[in-house]
């Protein structure tokens, strides 16, 4: 199938509005042809720029004006696989307004609001990560505790699997940003789905939410107190669990990341396991930072991290958007992690620092942080 | 090698084995097909602590179902005797060291493998080196099958499930609870907990009746078992011979699950599976059967075949 492109656009935008209205008729947009993305607006506007967050091209790429119609092209090489989150930013009268590509029926959300989305050639919706009707859910359950190191009440939500049995003993995840995993990476219904392929054991979820995400989660102890000496014995008392290390994982993204890596660093031998995707894994080797005051904490607890290691946790799965500014970060962590003896997973996607880039890399994740069932079993 | 069934003593016992059942179930129509009208008994133990977790089954059938409880009376023995636990522990850590050595193996020759059949097509200066790797990789699988038989021999050998008190006396409380089945129905899960209960409870051997065996029920049942998952997350997971079978059957490998497990349309990786196995390999869907009474394979249907140029055919008794 010929795609049109940018030319044609042009020429038929000489011709008038219907004439590109029949052209790109029925075709998805952006159009999408091997790793030459064409982004395309129609309106009233004295600038269209598109905004997006690929950490390594400029932050402001600006459409095309099509002669002197209202359509606006841009033709942009990205690399096959990829998946790019975008916005139109619209300049009109010397206003600003940030838009939804209209034309584009894919949006990814998250705790902002949402973005466009282009898939480049190559990249598919994982099929694992879509909600099945013949696929038995788990439930999800919610209790309060109190925190003395967090001075509040916490609300925690649990994730039991559809082969839980209060009999048996789960194996233990905990995730930070627990109902952003839930709404933004579908990852009930990834567990639901690994679960019931038998490629995860049935999990038991502990789903976490801050109330002040960059101080809890950078690298505070007092979170980790909370997971560590508060949190884990209250799970054991509610849920059969495993109480040992080799049973116990804990993950989560960004902000979530160093919350974890950090609480495994403060209480060694609690979690064999870790799940860290995108961490904000700031460091210097000299000088000070340059990502902002709410880095101060994260950037410490790193320099200290990376000076003495220890063994936090036995298995580490790691992944990272090459898109992200993070990543040169995260592949320095690797190396560091190796050389300590712990077991690491490291991925890259051509993705950037977002939900969906972290709903993708799951189900590798889980499945490689704890073995698979699958192999022996045949239903 | 022709298909034949081998299971001694019974000539004129009926077996009868089928793909995946839990989705849509024809357990039904086949006891209807053997005029079978009264309860059946059902072996689950590769579904572990669910092995009563068998409503479906129930719901399907008209026919009383009498679940054996192969699995949970044997946690009752092992209580009671648990030298016989610490004894299968001791075997299983046996088998993970052989194992690792095994799969260590198999990365080897599976990639010469797959380096060569990429190469066939074009060229037939392949041929011998093909010939000579595929040699070697089932010289592989039966050097591990053959350690592995003598590690599982040798713990019968100390356990000795004919005279042991304890084991006679839980093999005989299932006997018991079989009394009344006009049939027997296996049913798949955890295939080696399958195998390892059956053995110790010898029931197939001491409740003589028509079989149903469906899924890693069915894979059971055959001459050697081996594991599969093309879509493996993780790569490096190569399809491997596990250990001998009930040998109710031979001449044949079965394949169930294979929508979910097998790159069917990768010939590369078919030819790399029909290659190394001895037997006919089948695909075994869930609309699959095939039928023997005693040596004598009756009737095949819904059966693919996979040939050792990776393609699917029909399959032909």
């Amino acid at each position: 199938m010929m795609l049109p492109n940018q030319e044609q656009i042009v020429a038929a935008a000489a011709v008038g509005d219907e004439a590109v209205a029949e052209l790109l008729d029925g075709y998805p947009l952006p159009l999408v042809d091997g790793d030459i993305a064409t982004f395309v607006y129609h309106g009233a506007a004295d600038e269209v720029v598109l905004r997006h967050w690929v950490f390594g091209l400029p932050s402001e790429l600006h459409l095309q004006r099509a002669g002197d119609s209202q359509w606006w092209t841009l033709p942009l090489e990205l690399p096959l696989k990829s998946r790019v989150e975008y916005k139109f930013a619209v300049r009109k009268g010397g206003h600003e307004q940030w838009i939804l590509d209209p034309r584009n029926p894919r949006v990814a959300h998250d705790p902002f609001g949402g973005n466009s989305v282009v898939h480049m050639t190559g990249y598919e919706e994982p099929d694992w990560s879509i909600p099945k009707t013949a696929i038995p859910r788990g439930s999800l359950e919610t209790f309060t505790m109190p925190s003395q190191a967090l001075d509040s009440l916490r609300e925690i939500r649990v994730y039991l699997p559809p082969r839980y049995r209060p009999n048996r003993r789960h194996r233990l995840l905990v995730m930070h940003d627990g109902d952003d995993y839930l709404k933004f990476s579908r990852l009930a219904t990834v567990l639901d789905n690994l679960t019931t392929l038998w490629e995860i054991p049935p999990l038991v979820v502990v789903l976490l939410n801050p109330h002040d995400r960059l101080r809890e989660y950078g690298a505070d102890p007092r979170h980790a107190k909370f997971v560590v000496e508060e949190l884990l014995p209250e799970i054991q008392r509610r849920y059969p669990v495993i109480s040992e290390p080799a049973g116990r994982c804990l993950g989560g993204a960004s902000f979530g990341a160093v919350a974890s890596l950090a609480t495994a660093w403060y209480y060694p031998q609690v979690f064999d396991m870790l799940l860290l995707q995108s961490g904000s894994f700031a460091f210097t080797d000299i000088g000070h930072h340059t990502r902002g005051p709410v880095f101060d904490p994260v950037v410490k607890f790193m320099n200290q991290f990376r000076d003495a290691i220890g063994q936090p946790a036995k298995r580490i799965y790691l992944s990272c958007g090459v898109y992200e500014s993070l990543i040169y970060e995260n592949r320095s962590l690797v190396p560091l992690l190796q050389g300590a003896g712990i077991q690491v997973k490291f991925e890259e996607a051509r993705d950037g620092h977002n939900w969906e880039n972290w709903r993708d890399r799951l189900r590798s994740g889980l499945t490689w942080l704890f073995p698979v069932p699958r192999w022996f079993y045949y239903e | 090698m022709a298909a034949r069934a081998t299971r001694s003593g019974d000539d004129r016992q009926r077996l009868l084995l089928l793909g995946e059942q839990i989705q849509q179930p024809r357990l039904q129509s086949c006891l209807d097909r053997w005029q079978i009208t009264g309860p059946v008994g059902l072996i689950s133990p590769g579904w572990e602590e669910d092995e009563d977790d068998d409503h479906w089954v129930r719901e399907s059938l008209r026919n009383p179902v009498v679940n054996a409880m192969l699995y949970g009376l044997a946690d009752e023995l092992f209580a009671r005797d648990p030298e016989v636990l610490a004894l299968l522990r001791e075997r299983q850590d046996r088998l993970r060291e052989l194992r690792d050595i095994y799969q260590f193996q198999l990365h080897h020759w599976c990639a010469v493998l797959r380096g060569l059949l990429a190469r066939r097509e074009t060229q037939q200066i392949v041929a011998q080196p093909l010939k000579l790797a595929f040699s070697q990789l089932r010289e592989v699988d039966r050097q591990y099958l053959t350690a592995v038989t003598d590690v599982i021999r040798e713990f019968d050998r100390r356990i000795a499930p004919k005279h042991r008190p304890s084991i006679v006396a839980y093999q005989r409380i299932i006997c018991q609870r079989l009394e009344s089945c006009q049939a027997l129905l296996v049913a798949g899960g955890h295939v080696g907990v399958l195998l390892n209960r059956l053995r110790i409870s010898r029931v197939l051997n001491h409740v003589r009746l028509p079989i149903i065996a469906w899924s890693g029920g069915a894979m059971a049942l055959g001459n050697k078992i081996i594991f599969y998952d093309h879509f493996h997350p993780h790569a490096g997971q190569e399809t491997e011979f596990s250990r001998q079978g009930m040998k109710f059957f031979r001449g044949l490998q079965l394949f169930p699950n294979a929508q979910q497990r097998l790159d069917l349309h990768n010939p590369i990786e078919m030819a790399l599976v029909a290659g190394r196995v001895p037997d006919r390999p089948l695909i075994l869907d869930s609309e699959s059967e095939i039928e023997w009474s005693g040596k004598r394979l009756v009737h095949a249907q819904g059966i693919h075949e996979i040939g050792t140029d990776g393609l699917l055919r029909e399959f032909k008794p």
